[in-house]
């Protein structure tokens, strides 16, 4: 029921489909052990989605020292796609150049215009100023519209 | 010509309503660059917010979750309980859930829209009295069943969810029968302990099946 919805979080917000297996395992493995935290105060789909999103950035934080680099870290050197690289469809495309982005920005991206949470609640998960995520937001579209351009 | 800031194209690309959106119209309805520079950003959030689930979809979730549970139940982390192998077995899971249901509506039904029938304090041998309902079932272990069935729900397929959904549906009815007439009469303890029993014929389905399986 809440599976996919949660499992294509992780997938987006991850670089591979083994990292999203894995964290989407470690999300029900927390909501298990943090049951007795949901009220009620929203649905259980919510909680568990909103969970998800926490465990998703701990690990972004934790595994890499570029957890959370955003947009104007790494300036325009995005890779160019390759000349054997087929052309995906439109979706398809999306969802590569998504993954091509740096973990800040592609957070802010799929949390915002995705995931549909306010500038506000990002910054409250992931410990930047709504300000930021706001400039964020704005770079990574511009960062993602250049790829899809490529 | 001022061509607008990146805070008004983002803003109109995103579907928003800035206060001056009419003379931000009027600027793109005259300025092809800008006309143009939305339009590629509009089309991003668009393939954003459209983007389908992935193509893969997790499956076996529960055996290796449940693995880590039980291996972090060893190191202090609390068991699964009752769900384990219940889980492994949706149509089972579903039989549990339906008969539930029925139980729950049986058991409401005759008396819900007559709660006078029932005393405020019954003292006499016509009282109701809920099977194995002698203590009383505590909100706590309410709440810990009904979290239990969301997680357990949430693992399920889509489509076998949908069912056992359905069939949850039907006993949180009959439940919100119980509790509206609880909360009419809050100082009836047949009601009080006929809302614990249903709760409590679950969780010992649940119980059953687990232990059968």
């Amino acid at each position: 029921m809440h599976a996919p919805a949660v499992y294509a979080l992780c997938r987006r917000m991850l670089h591979t489909e083994h990292d999203a297996r894995e964290l989407l395992q470690d999300i029900f493995v927390r909501a298990w052990q943090k049951l007795a935290s949901f009220r009620g105060d929203s649905t259980f789909g919510t909680w568990l989605h909103r969970l998800g999103v926490n465990v998703i950035l701990e690990h972004l934080r934790a595994s890499r020292r570029d957890a959370l680099r955003f947009v104007d870290d790494v300036a325009d050197d995005v890779p160019a796609r390759g000349a054997a690289e087929h052309r995906l469809d439109a979706a398809m495309d999306v969802a590569a150049a998504l993954a091509r982005l740096p973990n800040g920005a592609r957070v802010v991206l799929v949390l915002h215009d995705i995931e549909g949470y306010s500038h506000e609640e990002i910054a409250a998960m992931t410990g930047i100023a709504p300000g930021t995520s706001r400039a964020q937001l704005w770079r990574a579209r511009r960062h993602l519209a250049r790829l899809l351009d490529r | 010509m001022t061509h607008l800031t990146e805070a008004e194209r983002q803003s109109v690309a995103d579907g928003g309503a800035p206060a001056d959106r009419a003379a931000i119209d009027e600027h793109l309805a005259a300025c092809r660059e800008c006309a143009a520079d939305v339009a590629r950003l509009a089309s991003v959030v668009q393939h954003l917010r459209e983007l389908p689930p992935p193509n893969e979809q997790p499956d076996a979730l529960w055996p290796d979750v449940r693995a880590r549970i039980e291996h972090g139940a060893s190191l202090g982390v609390p068991a699964p309980g009752v769900f384990r192998r219940v889980a492994r077995r949706p149509a089972a899971w579903f039989a549990a859930a339906l008969a539930v249901a029925a139980c729950a509506i049986v058991m409401v039904h005759p008396w819900s829209r007559t709660t006078v029938r029932f005393p405020t304090r019954p003292n006499g041998p016509a009282a109701f009295q809920p099977a194995g309902d002698s203590t009383g079932t505590s909100q706590e272990e309410i709440q810990r069943l009904l979290d239990e069935i969301q997680m357990e729900k949430a693992m399920l397929p889509p489509a076998t969810a949908a069912v056992a959904d359905s069939d949850l549906r039907a006993i949180d009815s009959a439940l919100a029968e119980l509790r509206e007439a609880l909360a009419r009469d809050p100082n009836n303890p047949a009601i009080r302990q006929l809302l614990a029993a249903s709760y409590r014929q679950q969780r010992d389905l649940l119980t059953r099946l687990h232990n059968a399986s």
